[in-house]
């Protein structure tokens, strides 16, 4: 029935993506070129223009349009590649990443990926981190809304329920352990100022991306506090957290640094109260469409 | 060709809400913190599909002072890919926090094979598209649990197969569906030009009945065709059209959209006062559809904090 407007369809969206079409039939994948004069010969003539031209409005309006969300998404990444160079990061990714949801709000997400996988970026390891950061906090921003669990709820714990006491991290927590030093040079680009010379680090930086009340944050942490955080995701007690911090010399100093440690993710709002209702039926997450 | 079915239960026509606005992110601040004379706002349903912060924060503040409507840009009615049922649940969980007037949606596709492409893309005016298009507005209208309203949208390419026109088209999508309709004053310039139609004859064709909201919109000229880029103030042409518009469905809930180059919150209010001007003009001489507007007074004791804002990444 629908052969007509599907092929049409097909073709079309073909001809803006300027590449072969692939196709799903009952499990096997078929490619096959689709011709612009294909799809040219179909098309009624404009009233003054060309109808070739005006088939570009659609193409280049495709592209310009994901640039654009890129450009907003990633606007230190951008500054701090110039515009030539993520001008060119841009138009590969968009090539390389068709939208695949109804919300161009996640368009951009496999951006870090694509620099750290894909040459020339993939020589520059800073980029994808930047990438990566600015990224995690804009996924904190409009991450899924918690109860926090705050440092006056900490502390009116009472000794006995400590070991048991759940651990949970806020949705909008977002980890990354960064491999340059890649944080200083969006703080700089953020800041409008020269960025630093990039750099490899002899260990791995330990980063933690949250939402405070409506601002997303981010900041360091040394190894015991996100072995402790790791420990913690997505939900345990404090006595698994304790557990998981081998470094120390035995389990007292393990635990005196974890308490430490949970009331400051307490203070800065990392935490989220247990939600029992939750906890007792499928872990609810709300997908992004 | 399908038999007219009726509108989906609890369907009455929406009212006149007089002159509103598109709600961008620029402008929060002004709208939640002076008095703008504006009398409702449309949301772009997308910027607010996310799981929380203070988007949605926003977006109930405004709720609580204004009528809001929704206004999406990735249904895909016409889209031969299968109906997206997490996205219309989606749609729906958004309006049970707004509480909308209307939902609307364009008349195009955005995509096949599980792509999203992110533009309004056209149809072919054809009894196929028209079966095809109808039968998924009735599945939309079963999952909102209300009529669907539907745009015509601007096009730069129409195809040579055509059972009918686009007004043909449409008024007999909302024959066969109850399916509302928004009249894109603007859109209906665009493609006229572009195609050479006569856009009076677009108006005309378009039954009265089904029509509850207009959009104003600026667009890029560049002679032999035209292009729909909401980044414009809006033309003398397309406000003549407007003046047509209001002649022949009176008093229909009015919006500007803007997006791009987004000036101040009172250059655009002093836009709208051009389409309230033209319309109260125009139905001073049919003064009993008339209902005169009122200007909504909001609460100033309510505080707004300016934390970072979030762009629109949803545009169109
Ligand atoms: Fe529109």
């Amino acid at each position: 029935m629908m052969a007509n407007l599907a092929a049409l369809q097909h073709q079309m969206q073909s001809v803006i993506l300027r590449r072969t079409a692939t196709a799903q039939h009952g499990g096997s994948t078929t490619s096959y070129q689709v011709p612009r004069d294909d799809l040219l010969s179909q098309l009624r003539p404009p009233a003054h223009a060309q109808t070739d031209a005006m088939l570009d409005i659609y193409c280049n309006a495709y592209r310009s349009r994901l640039a654009e969300v890129l450009e907003a998404d990633l606007a230190n990444l951008s500054a701090y590649l110039g515009k030539a160079l993520f001008e060119h990061a841009a138009a590969g990714y968009i090539e390389a990443h068709p939208s695949d949801r109804q919300n161009v709000r996640w368009f951009s997400r496999n951006m870090p990926d694509f620099l750290a996988a894909t040459a020339p970026f993939s020589n520059w390891p800073q980029m994808a981190e930047v990438a990566r950061i600015e990224l995690a906090l804009a996924d904190a921003f409009d991450s899924a809304n918690a109860e926090t669990f705050s440092l006056a709820m900490l502390t009116s714990i009472s000794p006995d329920d400590w070991a048991t006491l759940m651990v949970v991290p806020h949705p909008s927590v977002r980890r990354i352990d960064a491999l340059t030093n890649a944080l200083d040079i969006w703080i700089a680009i953020d800041a409008g100022t020269e960025p630093p010379q990039a750099k490899r680090l002899n260990s791995p930086q330990h980063l933690i991306v949250w939402r405070e009340a409506t601002t997303p944050r981010i900041r360091v942490m040394s190894i015991d506090e996100a072995t402790a955080f790791d420990a913690a995701q997505p939900a345990s007690t404090f006595a698994d957290v304790v557990a998981a911090m081998t470094s120390f010399e035995d389990q007292r100093e393990a635990a005196k640094a974890a308490v430490g440690f949970l009331a400051g993710w307490a203070a800065a709002g990392m935490l989220a109260c247990v939600d029992t209702e939750a906890a007792n039926s499928h872990p609810k997450q709300e997908t992004p469409a | 060709m399908e038999s007219c079915n009726a509108p989906p239960p609890s369907a009455s026509k929406p009212g006149f809400l007089g002159f509103g606005l598109g709600l961008r992110s620029q402008h929060y601040n002004d709208i939640l913190t002076g008095n703008p004379a504006v009398d409702w706002f449309e949301i772009i349903s997308e910027n607010f599909m996310v799981p929380g912060g203070q988007p949605l924060q926003i977006l109930d503040q405004i709720c609580e002072r204004y009528p809001v409507v929704m206004h999406g840009v990735s249904m895909s009615i016409a889209s031969t890919a299968p109906l997206d049922f997490e996205y219309l649940k989606a749609v729906r969980t958004l309006a049970h926090r707004v509480r909308p007037k209307w939902i609307s949606d364009h008349l195009c596709w955005t995509g096949v094979h599980g792509i999203n492409l992110h533009d309004l893309l056209p149809i072919p005016y054809t009894y196929e598209a028209l079966d095809h298009i109808a039968a998924r507005v009735h599945k939309v209208q079963e999952v909102l649990g209300r009529p669907l309203t539907l745009e015509n949208v601007s096009s730069y390419v129409a195809f040579a197969q055509q059972d009918m026109t686009e007004w043909e088209f449409l008024s007999e999508l909302t024959r066969r569906t109850g399916c509302y309709l928004l009249f894109d004053v603007n859109n209906v310039y665009v493609s006229a030009r572009n195609h050479g139609f006569d856009p009076i004859e677009f108006l005309n064709g378009i039954p009265r009945e089904p029509v509850v909201q207009f959009h104003l919109a600026g667009h890029e000229d560049h002679g032999d065709y035209v292009i729909d880029t909401h980044d414009h103030d809006i033309c003398d042409d397309v406000f003549n059209l407007y003046r047509a518009a209001v002649e022949r469905f009176g008093a229909v809930s009015t919006m500007i959209e803007r997006d791009d180059h987004i000036p101040p919150l009172a250059d655009v209010v002093a836009e709208l006062d051009r389409a309230r001007d033209i319309a109260a003009d125009v139905l001073e001489h049919f003064p009993t559809k008339w209902t005169p507007v009122r200007r909504r007074k909001c609460d100033k004791t309510k505080s707004y904090s300016a934390d970072p804002i979030p762009s629109d990444r949803n545009v169109l």
